[in-house]
């Protein structure tokens, strides 16, 4: 079978209080899954800063036995976005709910395998150029890394397969229509979360010609539910332990009891499963507005012949097919 | 002496039918025995990337300075906006050249091969290096220092000081984005982006380092304008009668004669070497400080630079000592080349 050789970007909340665990879910699923040759993880800020992801990363790798997978830390800040208002109403959300989240967990193993000497977008660099036409890379935080990978080495562009990144969004925006718990003001900064993190990295990334493909929030129709989390606890080593008990506050306590959401919304995993299967949803090609983009205006992707182009997912979802894949991949034991 | 160590940034258009100032502020280093050259890196601009380091290379190898490095930066600015100035200004050196580089030789082709370090690379290192010590001197854009400051954070704590040629403020009455600014070659619309050149080449990478915490200092267009090279000056280099100013003058003279005729100004503007001699002596001019509002300045509005206390603060050059400058650097190019460094 035609492996998918992929770098995952990730900003791993996984073990942080109130931190959205789908980047870690989505990791095991890489691990889980016989088409992914997973070379390896770069991090970034975003649901948590740059070197919490670095290590919630190698945590996820430790537990699995998976030491052999390179983890490159990225740049911390975006190239001119200010996200410390997102990033401190985190923290400070993280820190306040501290007692409640770790009250059933048992402490959190410290990594001691270490991140690589290469920065992300040297490893990027790397990876591309030893696989060249042969590499897609997931990003699931913002697009910083590739951006930086990208200014430094321009000539990798052609050699890039392809960037599937989970974020954008269609048509124009609802403002008003977050979940309550979430204060107004930022809820415009964590609805552009990826995309709109480091907007100045999206635009270098799309503009390089790779070829692009958006999994919107429509990937959040799909969820890791509480029977879900009874399966992966029944399997019993302390790897699916760990996956269950980091997973189990976000799904219940946050997603479901906060928000008032089905379970945990699996935006990550989604993302990264349309790699090797992309009839979990549908796809159109539309129009990257990079200038309506950076004004914050919407819509920035819709249906035009100018350039550039990129791919962007559309409903259906096929929400119980990719559920049911998810949540096997996560129960079966390690290859 | 204490010696002043830069790195010069340079989008060099000597002998390719365009602004010559890169090129002078290149020989005002070179016979200045106050700064040490560490290195030269180059952006494009007046002409693409790679002319300005073939030129660049080509002066050194006359000077018999092949011990500097030249590093070749970004062709584009990070975002890669679409840029008018390029299609209008190939057009036009084309012309330019037909008329008045005709009677020049060609130049010799330099056989001095750039450094294999790109340019945000050998920034990175030199600043390493000798922490504390370097001044950057932007002839261009800031796009290979933002590259360096992305790639390498924590140079910014070591970098002395950045001398920009660039940004225009509001003296009284005076707006310099108004239409009025258009010379007989060059009409007002394209004016606004020469006028914003260097600065606002690469907007989002003149950001990055306005955010980035080092000491700035701008000789803006308002004081620039007003120095020029004349004739007699490069009759004067001429008169040295080494290659390397035969070369000088051969490539200035064309862009001087051209500066009289078509633009109606007295003789070539020297901004970049004015920016360059504020590193030797400060008093050439005179400084104010001012606040640069970044988000006016992506949003292309004016002004952006004016009296305030809010971060971040540059040092601006309001006023110059024009003849002073003047004749101190029409001698200093008219010098032969000595060799301090040896």
């Amino acid at each position: 079978m035609e492996k998918h050789k992929i770098i995952l970007d990730v900003d791993t909340g996984t073990g942080l209080p109130v931190c959205d665990s789908d980047d870690g879910i989505a990791i095991a699923l890489a691990l889980a899954s016989p088409e992914i040759e997973l070379l390896g993880c770069t991090t970034c800020g975003g649901n948590c800063r740059t070197h919490q992801s670095s290590v919630n990363t190698l945590r996820v790798l430790e537990m699995a036995g998976r030491a052999d997978i390179p983890v490159a830390e990225g740049r911390e800040d975006p190239f001119l976005q200010d996200v410390s208002a997102s990033l401190d109403y985190l923290e400070n959300r993280s820190e306040k709910y501290r007692d409640l989240w770790f009250k059933d967990m048992p402490p959190l193993l410290e990594p001691t395998i270490s991140p690589s000497p290469l920065k992300a977008h040297e490893f990027i660099i790397e990876m591309v150029k030893k696989y060249p036409g042969e590499v897609t890379i997931v990003k699931e935080g913002s697009l910083t890394n590739l951006a930086l990978a990208l200014l430094v080495e321009p000539e990798i562009a052609p050699l890039v397969k392809q960037v599937i990144h989970m974020g954008g969004h269609v048509g124009p925006m609802d403002w008003e229509g977050g979940p309550p718990v979430i204060p107004r003001h930022l809820w415009r900064d964590l609805l552009r979360m990826n995309t709109g993190f480091d907007p100045h990295a999206t635009v270098i990334v799309i503009r390089s010609g790779i070829p692009f493909t958006f999994v919107t929030g429509i990937s959040g129709q799909t969820f890791l539910r509480p029977e879900h989390v009874d399966r992966i606890a029944a399997v019993g080593t302390p790897y699916h332990d760990f996956l269950a008990y980091t997973s189990r506050p976000w799904v219940e306590w946050w997603s479901m009891k906060q928000v008032g959401r089905a379970g945990a919304c699996m935006w990550d995993p989604f993302t990264l499963a349309v790699v090797f299967d992309p009839t979990f949803c549908h796809f159109a090609t539309m129009r990257f507005d990079a200038q309506r983009f950076l004004a914050w205006e919407y819509p920035y992707l819709y249906t035009s012949p100018d350039s550039p182009q990129v791919r962007v997912s559309m409903e259906p979802v096929d929400v119980e097919r990719f559920e049911e894949l998810m949540v096997e991949r996560l129960v079966s034991p390690l290859p | 002496m204490q010696r002043h160590k830069i790195i010069l940034d340079v989008d060099n258009a000597l002998t390719v039918a365009n602004d010559t100032d890169d090129g002078m502020a290149i020989a005002l280093a070179l016979n200045s025995p106050e700064m040490e050259l560490l290195g030269i890196t180059t952006c494009a601009g007046n002409c693409r990337t790679w002319q300005s380091t073939e030129n660049t290379l080509r002066m050194l190898e006359l000077a018999g300075r092949g011990d500097i490095p030249v590093a070749s930066g970004r062709e584009d600015p990070l975002l890669q906006h679409v840029k008018p100035h390029f299609q209008y200004k190939e057009t036009k050196d084309a012309r330019r050249r037909a008329i008045y580089w005709a009677g020049m030789p060609p130049p010799i082709e330099p056989s001095l091969q750039p450094s294999p370090l790109k340019a945000h690379e050998l920034i990175i290192e030199l600043v390493e290096k000798y922490p504390g010590e370097v001044i950057i001197v932007k002839e261009g854009s800031f796009t290979n220092l933002a590259l360096a400051l992305l790639v390498e954070p924590e140079i910014a704590g070591l970098i002395k000081e950045v001398i920009h040629m660039g940004g225009a403020f509001k003296p009284e009455g005076v707006d310099p984005s108004a239409a009025g600014w258009s010379t007989p070659d060059c009409p007002a619309d394209v004016w606004r982006y020469v006028l914003k050149f260097n600065t606002g080449y690469d907007p989002e990478a003149s950001a990055i380092v306005f955010k980035s915490g080092i000491p700035l200092t701008f000789v803006t267009g308002n004081v620039t304008g007003q120095v020029f090279q004349y004739r007699e000056d490069l009759e004067r280099v001429r008169a040295v009668g080494t290659p390397f100013h035969q070369h000088l003058y051969e490539g200035g003279l064309p862009w001087l004669e051209w500066s009289v005729k078509e633009r109606e100004l007295v003789g070539a503007h020297m901004h970049d070497p004015l920016t360059l001699a504020v590193v030797i002596d400060r008093s050439f001019c005179t400084f104010q400080n001012m606040h640069i509002d970044v988000d006016k300045f992506l949003a292309g509005e004016f002004p952006w630079l004016y009296k305030s206390d809010k971060e971040p603060q540059v040092s601006v050059a309001v006023d110059v000592d024009k003849e002073r400058f003047e004749r101190f650097l029409a001698d200093r190019l008219a010098s032969p080349l000595v060799d301090y460094w040896v």
